[in-house]
């Protein structure tokens, strides 16, 4: 099984408004479905996927409702605030400039080896 | 918006706090359970299900704890819940926390009291606006200050106008009726421009001033607050009530706020155009200066230097057209009215400003050791928690929390203290400092306590919280109790503070003895009368009826009469003025031989009956005393030792003449010379007080020139206030349209020694506030002695052990540990003396006949100390020499 990948710090709100722009979902449905989205590589660590979640929510990004799942149980939802959803594009843009020279750096030094 | 969002969120959360943890462990519980059912469908049985959902999860409380602090309300429920633990924790330690309170409440309270007195005596300004402008005006010589008369002022105002705005006040009693008799009040006759050149709106009605004095509108009277409280009730309808007098009355206009005592005797201000017709001679005597007082606004832009210039040239140019030549009162002086309502307060209240201080110094280092002591008893409750994993920052905060917690306690006790004490002093004391009355604990007195109590848990808090927060926590687990780790430094620290504190305490002790000593010294003055068992009233006789001298004359006579045929009452005297009661009259002696310099030629005027000197006291030294016939016959006079001394020394006055000027304000002979021979030679009256020098005196019968008042004075066999009802009746039986009543002292039949305690009541208050001072920072400096004895005999229990159990005696062993309480004390005693010989130099002003270096007050400060610190160490000692050798041995180390 392939070691999972941790997490570049700051990613994973990013990657909650990104799951959650798609629709309302509860805690471990998050946890869930970035685990599929990223074939496995990332297995959110709960410790840090709350904490995430209330830090976003004290900032207005997400709201909580109760709702019942399908198999009828009560569960916390959240749900992206439209000015969650407006940081999205603003975070995937520093994202990608983040990663974009981390590649560059990696590529540079790649062909000097 | 975001930042309001954020807080409100925030908020809510510490809101609903129960709630969202509640929601939160829900919603971990259902994370959980769907990791564990995901695991079951792909083929897990529930138990191995469950423990891979379990450690893939990693703890829940953990999880539970980081989405908690994600809220942002940790800090805020960490304080809430440092405060309760803190609570707690003190609850279980009521001694030790009643103790701390108690001190710092001591010093807290005392501080804020003197800061009350600061704020409302010197630091509020005065009732004035512009107050700085303001001065009281005085003719000047080489020989001193003296009032101006009201020609003199008359001149001075025209000729200074641009400079300085004059305004002049003439004191006189006016004779009121009410209800319960006639009652005394001492008038202030204004000019016109007296409220503007004071510049102070009435708090009520309204004021006079030039124009509005025409006819019947010159009969308007504006009020004190204190009149007003005391006749009026403070009620607004006293405007338009009329204040009834023999000769007509007064209508009330107006009323001034509190404070507002300009000149300071004043209790009504009327128009100086009201001045009765028996009271008008002071309009065109230019000698007459006594009872009045001249004020000045200085112009703006213009300096103290230039109007003292202008006014003096203005009395130069005034004694050339109208006196003597080479009279030498030329010139003009002006003081200050902050300075004349102050005077020497500033003084007094640095010194007690400075015990308080020391005092606060003693409770903080007092609770400091006491915290440190603390805070080794807990080194095993500190160093367990840490254990846990509370970081050193949250010890520290904890402590500081609970320092804080105790100081508001302290802070909360002070004020109470303060209120107290400062309606103590109010109500005891009322002349003790000038504006005392007006002295209250307000809004800024309370920022200046609150920063005290700030102040006082950073000081006495930081020290062991740092101290506990650095410990080591092997030793700290250990050795626990008693015997922590840095035991040997902690000695050292609270032996240190524990000197301190011995040394601050010594300042005080000192400095309260050497108070003490004064106010004895003083009370032990020799005061040449004998004020026990004596009464005495001033009868105003009311204008018109008493007016002629002859008529006076004769009033005086009968009421001596009356007052001397009340049971009870073994004797009765006349006098014009009588010692330390308010009111004398200097006069110009000549006695044909070789004179005195000229600040030694004055002498008091004083003429009395017959029966003064038995009455007083006062012994006569040569020839004899004035008899009835003296009362008829013309020229017999006596003197007392200074005058005798100065006019004729060496030689026999008896026989000899002198002259005196008739001193009698509104008499026809008022300034005429009185010739008369010496008969009698007295001993020398403190005058003017006990710490005053005798004043020369010459006495001349009460019918050679009529006083427009006089002191009846009587001698009983009992107590005197036992007898006023009784004499106060008879007096009132001559005339009930006599005024004995009135706000004023001098008014009311008092005992003699209530005037004598009047001039101790500065010295006697000053001493016993700096005593309490010192008796509460001595029992503080005990207590750090019983502490750290008790914390070092906890300490050497196992080499006190060894000892006995090697067959050292009990008493030995107890006196090893009284040694070192000893040395201590020692310590801080030497050094509390350095401290002491320099501290109490700025003592020396306050001090009588006694030294700032006065040996025996010194001794008695070490004597005092050393037993404090051989009792504080008393039961240390005896529980180390009662230590059972094997216990002590087989505790652990």
């Amino acid at each position: 099984m392939e070691r999972p990948v941790e997490l570049v710090p700051g990613t994973l709100e990013l990657l909650v408004i990104k799951t959650l722009s798609l629709e309302p979902m509860h805690g471990w449905g998050i946890a869930q479905r970035l685990g599929q989205m990223s074939g496995g590589a990332f297995e959110v660590n709960q410790g840090s996927l709350y904490p995430a979640l209330q830090r976003m929510k004290r900032r207005g990004g997400v709201k909580t409702e109760w709702r019942v799942t399908s198999n009828n149980r009560r569960a916390r939802y959240y749900v992206l605030t439209s000015s969650g959803a407006r940081q999205l594009p603003a975070l995937r843009a520093e994202w990608e400039r983040a990663s974009g020279a981390v590649n560059q750096v990696l590529g540079w030094q790649g062909a000097t080896a | 918006v975001r930042v309001w969002w954020e807080a409100r969120e925030r908020l809510r959360s510490l809101v609903r706090r129960g709630e969202e943890d509640r929601e939160l462990a829900e919603e971990l519980q259902f994370h959980l359970e769907r990791d564990v059912e995901a695991r079951m469908r792909a083929g897990a049985s529930e138990a191995e299900a469950r423990r891979a959902a379990r450690a893939a999860f990693g703890p829940v409380t953990r999880a539970e704890e980081s989405a908690r602090d994600a809220r942002g309300v940790r800090p805020l429920e960490d304080l809430g819940r440092d405060l309760r633990y803190g609570l707690r924790s003190l609850s279980r330690a009521p001694v030790f926390s009643a103790v701390v309170i108690l001190a710092l409440g001591l010093g807290i309270g005392a501080a804020t009291a003197m800061y009350s007195l600061l704020d409302g005596i010197l630091l509020r300004p005065l009732p004035y606006p512009e107050s700085e402008r303001l001065y009281t005006v005085f003719e000047a010589s080489e020989l001193g200050i003296r009032q101006l008369s009201y020609p003199d002022f008359v001149d001075w105002r025209a000729g200074a106008t641009d400079v300085v705005a004059l305004t002049y006040a003439r004191g006189d009693d006016i004779t009121v009726r009410g209800d319960e008799g006639a009652q005394r009040l001492i008038g202030a006759y204004v000019t016109d421009e007296f409220f503007q050149v004071m510049g102070t709106p009435p708090l009520v009605g309204r004021t006079f001033g030039p124009g509005d004095l025409v006819g019947a509108n010159a009969r308007v009277a504006v009020l004190s607050h204190g009149l007003w409280l005391d006749r009026f009730g403070g009620a607004e309808d006293a405007i338009g009530q009329v204040l009834t007098t023999l000769d007509g009355g007064f209508t009330v206009v107006g009323v001034m706020p509190r404070g507002f005592a300009a000149p300071q005797w004043a209790e009504v201000w009327v128009p100086l155009e009201a001045l009765p017709p028996g009271g008008r001679y002071v309009l065109e005597h230019r000698d007459l200066r006594a009872d009045s007082q001249v004020l000045g606004r200085l112009a703006a832009g213009v300096s103290e230097a230039q109007a003292t210039g202008a006014l003096s040239a203005m009395a130069t140019r005034v004694a050339a057209a109208h006196r003597a030549a080479g009279d030498e009162w030329d010139a003009a002086s002006l003081q200050s009215v902050r300075e004349s309502v102050l005077g020497d307060t500033r003084s007094r209240l640095f010194l007690l400003a400075g015990a308080v201080a020391l005092l606060l110094l003693v409770a903080c280092v007092n609770v400091t050791n006491l915290y440190l002591a603390r805070a080794t008893a807990r080194s095993r409750e500190l160093g367990v928690r840490t254990a846990l994993g509370a970081s050193r920052g949250r010890l520290a905060r904890q402590l500081l929390i609970e320092s804080g917690l105790l100081s508001v306690g302290g802070g909360v006790l002070g004020m109470v203290l303060a209120v107290m004490g400062v309606r103590l002093v109010q109500a005891r004391a009322p002349d003790l400092l000038p504006r005392l009355a007006e002295v209250s604990v307000n809004g800024r007195v309370l920022v200046v306590a609150l920063v005290l109590v700030l102040g006082t848990t950073l000081l006495v808090g930081l020290v062991p919280a740092f101290r506990s927060a650095g410990r080591n926590l092997a030793t700290a687990l250990r050795a626990g109790g008693a015997a922590s780790g840095s035991a040997p430094a902690t000695v050292r620290l609270r032996s240190g503070l524990v000197v301190t504190q011995v040394g601050l305490a010594l300042v005080l002790v000192v400095s309260s003895g050497l108070l003490l000593r004064s106010l004895q010294q003083a009370r032990e003055v020799e005061l040449g009368f004998d004020p026990e068992g004596i009464a005495l009233v001033r009868v105003f006789p009311p204008s018109p009826a008493y007016d002629d001298e002859r008529a006076a004359a004769e009033l005086y006579r009968r009421l001596r009469e009356a007052a001397a045929a009340v049971p009870g009452v073994t004797d009765a005297a006349l006098v014009n003025h009588m010692p330390m009661a308010g009111g004398w009259m200097p006069t110009r002696v000549e006695a044909g031989s070789e004179p005195p310099p000229p600040d030694q030629r004055l002498a008091l005027f004083r003429t009395v009956s017959p029966e003064y000197f038995r009455v007083a006291g006062t012994e006569l030294l040569r020839g004899r005393l004035l008899t009835e016939a003296d009362l008829v016959g013309a020229g017999a006079a006596v003197v007392n030792r200074t005058v005798a001394e100065r006019f004729w020394p060496g030689d026999d006055p008896i026989g000899r003449t002198l002259t005196v000027f008739a001193s009698a304000q509104g008499r026809a002979d008022y300034g005429e010379p009185i010739t008369a021979e010496v008969v009698g030679v007295v001993a020398d009256e403190r005058f003017f007080g006990p710490e005053s020098d005798p004043a020369a005196a010459v006495f001349l019968p009460y019918t050679r020139t009529v006083w427009p008042n006089i002191f009846v004075v009587v001698r009983t066999a009992g107590k005197p206030e036992t007898l006023i009802p009784s004499v106060r009746r008879a007096l009132l039986a001559v005339d009930p349209d006599l005024p004995i009543a009135g706000p004023g002292r001098q008014a009311q039949l008092r005992p003699m020694y209530a005037y004598l305690d009047e001039s101790f009541s500065a010295r006697r208050v000053s001493a016993l506030l700096v005593t309490g001072f010192g008796a509460a920072a001595i029992m503080l400096a005990a207590l750090g002695i019983f502490g750290i004895m008790a914390y070092v005999v906890n300490l050497r229990r196992q080499e006190m052990g060894i000892r006995l159990a090697l067959g050292a005696a009990g008493h030995h062993v107890g006196w090893l540990v009284t040694r070192q309480a000893l040395r201590l004390t020692a310590i801080g005693i030497v050094a509390g003396l350095a401290a002491s010989s320099l501290a109490t130099r700025y003592l020396r002003t306050q001090l009588f006949e006694v030294t700032a270096t006065d040996p025996a007050t010194y001794a008695a400060a070490i004597a005092l100390f050393t037993a404090v610190a051989v009792l504080a160490a008393v039961t240390p000692a005896i529980r180390a020499a009662r230590t059972d050798p094997v216990e002590a041995l087989r505790v652990e180390r």
